[in-house]
């Protein structure tokens, strides 16, 4: 009698763990295929990062907003985003030149539109993907490298050295690679002039530079060429209200750069967030600035420009 | 046919007051309006201080952007027509920075009185210019104007019709006299002309017996002794003495209205005697005291007055009934009555019955003048006439004469 009750108890205990298994085997199942229907997380949106306040051309904050509602209203972008992991598209604004690059070498943003100047070095993680592009740019008709100039101005045609010595010399800021280091690099190769130890007043354009000269606030000034038609208009030189004292090297156009991973070459939604800026663009997004595909080639030189600008020169007079 | 009647003149009060109230409303609007635009362009000037878009006061930097959008908010206002900035520059300088190429466009622009300035920030690094749109105060001032053109204007209609009123009724007055003075002569040769029937009257009789004398004696019926001569002279002397005493020579000769001390009982005499030839069967009563009263006056206008009295008094008797000329000095005034025991005045004429050509007796020539001229010398002469109850039962005339003109 004693064997069957235990064999009773013993049968009792082996089925109980069995049902528990089971019952755990159907919840997980439940869960993957509940887990599968679910849409695939979007964690993070495309950073879309800028420098606030850049010079020169630089995309508004209000133009770039319109952009960010463009990506993210086109169904094939927000497909494709969708499908990269991305729940759509943000604004992420640097705070100076610096608070960029550290952002950027932190691979912080997918797309950046971004000034030249940072392009001094190489940076593996970005891909230039487009070259913004004015009608007072220099450029192949049928597309290539877009080049800008810088010019010294004053009110009235006379000697460079002069026209800087004679009282505050109008310039933007140095972000602005044909509005500021290249007409930099001019005065010290040419005329041996170190644009940073002239009575200098700072303007957030090279289109203000021009006014400032024109208004008589500056005896001279420092700017892109491109900016005297922007402000003076086509007839500029007919005015007669200033003078280009001297003209520096074209230098390329501020990039706009994606992540390496999201390169047009190898990713489908690298070329899809290209089409939408140069659309964009196109349809007057950026304030006539038009954009244009361009590589990592079209900035070899910058680094030595850059590095010249950068190094302190002895015989620079004031 | 009636007059022209004056254009009324309320119609036009009103319409100036009208146009007064409108004036009014319009400048206090004007005043609020400038009041308004002064409140905005102070408010301009603080934007432009707060933001700080024109830099430091020693500087000479600007945010060009701001700037311009500051000012294009601030000249699409209603009253801004535009906007103008200056950057004041250290040493004293001073360069338009919007728009920033107004000085090489129009050297001196700020020469144009119509620019209202403001200086930016304490102390100040730039100059705000703003000229203002004045179509609209032009408009207003312009509708001012006109107003008070026109409020002038019906002013001065309303002081001219003013002046024409008076110089109408001045010139009306004048003619109102000249009219009395004609009707009084008029009255005077109507006198005169009913006189002249009276005098032939009196005067027949003599000049009728001097010439029936004068026929006995060339018929040879009497002989022309000294008795006749006598009666002839009789005759000739009662010829004069009707003449003298009728006074009609006095009476007729125009004079002018010299005053002297007249017996007032000897005034009411020779009126009766001028009038004595519509006396016939009337019984005359003259009750004066013993020592009649002198009054300082034109005789022939008093005999005028009172011979007119008793003429009334005969003509309404019919030529019956008794007459009393009573004159007495009464409270320091002199009193003359003429009274009558005749039908007296009916009371439907009394209100008029001194008005010139009132007369129930036009079907007898009646003129209607006689009592208008007692009323007229009577106030002449500073005197009062008025109708009273008669003693007798009839109407009574009392004048009343001051008496600093009696004795």
């Amino acid at each position: 009698m004693e064997a069957p009750h235990t064999f009773r108890r013993s049968a009792r205990a082996g089925r109980t763990p069995g049902i528990w298994l089971i019952l755990a085997l159907l919840l997980a199942a439940a869960t993957w295929t509940q887990a599968q229907r679910a849409p695939a997380p979007r964690a993070e949106p495309l950073r879309v990062g800028f420098l606030r306040g850049a010079p020169d051309g630089a995309p508004t904050l209000a133009e770039l907003e319109a952009l960010r509602r463009r990506i993210e209203s086109d169904a094939t972008l927000g497909a494709a985003l969708a499908d990269a992991g991305f729940s759509g598209a943000g604004l992420f604004p640097a705070d100076g030149a610096e608070d960029l690059l550290r952002r950027l070498d932190a691979g912080e943003f997918d797309l950046a539109f971004v000034p030249a100047r940072i392009l001094a070095r190489q940076r593996p993680g970005y891909r230039v993907a487009l070259q913004a592009r004015r009608d007072s740019d220099i450029f192949p008709p049928r597309g290539g490298l877009v080049l800008r100039g810088g010019a010294v101005i004053a009110r009235e045609q006379r000697p460079v050295a002069e026209a800087l010595a004679e009282g505050p010399v109008a310039v933007v800021a140095t972000e602005s690679l044909a509005g500021h280091i290249a007409p930099a690099l001019l005065l010290r190769r040419e005329h041996g002039i170190d644009l940073r130890r002239l009575d200098l007043v700072w303007f957030d354009s090279s289109e203000e530079v021009v006014k400032a000269v024109v208004s008589g606030l500056a005896s001279a000034g420092v700017c892109e060429s491109g900016a005297l038609p922007a402000v003076l208009g086509a007839e500029w030189r007919a005015q007669g209200f200033v003078a280009v004292l001297a003209e520096s090297e074209p230098v390329p156009t501020d990039p706009v750069v994606l992540r390496a991973s999201l390169a047009p070459e190898v990713s489908p939604l690298g070329r899809l967030l290209r089409a939408a800026v140069v659309d964009h663009a196109r349809e007057d997004g950026f304030g006539g600035v038009q954009y244009q595909e361009a590589a990592d080639d079209a900035y070899a030189r910058l680094p030595a420009l850059l590095e010249e600008f950068a190094a302190p020169r002895e015989d620079a007079a004031p | 046919m009636s007059a022209p009647r004056a254009p009324a003149r309320w119609p036009l009060a009103l319409t100036l007051l009208l146009l007064a109230a409108a004036l009014g409303t319009l400048v206090w609007l004007r005043g609020r309006v400038a009041e308004q635009r002064r409140e905005a362009l102070e408010n301009a000037r603080d934007l432009f201080a707060r933001t700080g878009v024109l830099g430091r006061p020693e500087g000479r930097a600007v945010r060009f952007a701001e700037l311009e959008t500051l000012a294009a908010t601030i000249a699409a206002g209603d009253l801004v027509e535009e906007v103008r900035v200056r950057k004041l520059l250290p040493g004293g300088e001073a360069a338009t920075v919007v728009p920033f190429d107004a000085d090489a466009r129009e050297p001196g622009w700020d020469a144009d009185p119509r620019w209202l300035r403001f200086d930016v920030g304490d102390p100040p690094a730039g100059r705000l210019y703003i000229r203002v749109d004045r179509s609209g105060p032009l408009a207003v001032d312009a509708v001012i104007a006109l107003l008070l053109l026109t409020l002038a204007g019906g002013l001065a209609v309303l002081a001219q019709r003013q002046r024409g009123k008076e110089r109408q009724l001045l010139l009306t007055e004048s003619e109102l006299e000249a009219r009395r003075a004609e009707v009084v002569r008029l009255e005077r040769l109507a006198l005169v002309g009913q006189l002249s029937a009276n005098i032939f009257h009196d005067l027949r009789k003599p000049v009728l017996n001097i010439r029936h004398e004068a026929q006995d004696a060339l018929d040879g019926i009497v002989a022309p002794d000294a008795e006749w001569l006598r009666d002839v002279q009789r005759q000739a002397d009662l010829f004069v003495s009707i003449l003298r005493d009728l006074g009609v020579e006095d009476f007729a000769r125009a004079r002018g209205d010299e005053a002297e001390w007249c017996d007032l009982r000897d005034c009411v005499e020779r009126a009766r005697r001028l009038v004595k030839y519509e006396q016939r069967d009337t019984a005359v009563e003259i009750a004066a005291p013993e020592e009649s009263p002198l009054v300082f006056a034109p005789a022939h206008r008093l005999v005028q007055l009172v011979g007119n009295l008793l003429l009334n008094a005969y003509q309404a008797m019919e030529g019956r009934g008794r007459v009393r000329v009573a004159i007495a000095a009464e409270d320091g005034a002199l009193r003359l009555a003429v009274e009558d025991d005749g039908p007296g005045v009916p009371e439907a004429l009394r209100a008029t019955l001194f008005d010139a050509f009132q007369t129930t007796r036009h079907d007898k020539g009646g003129s209607g003048l006689g009592l208008y001229i007692c009323r007229k010398i009577a106030d002449d002469l500073g005197g009062t006439l008025e109708l009273r109850e008669s003693p007798l039962g009839g109407a009574a005339f009392v004048l009343r004469l001051p008496a600093g003109r009696g004795r």
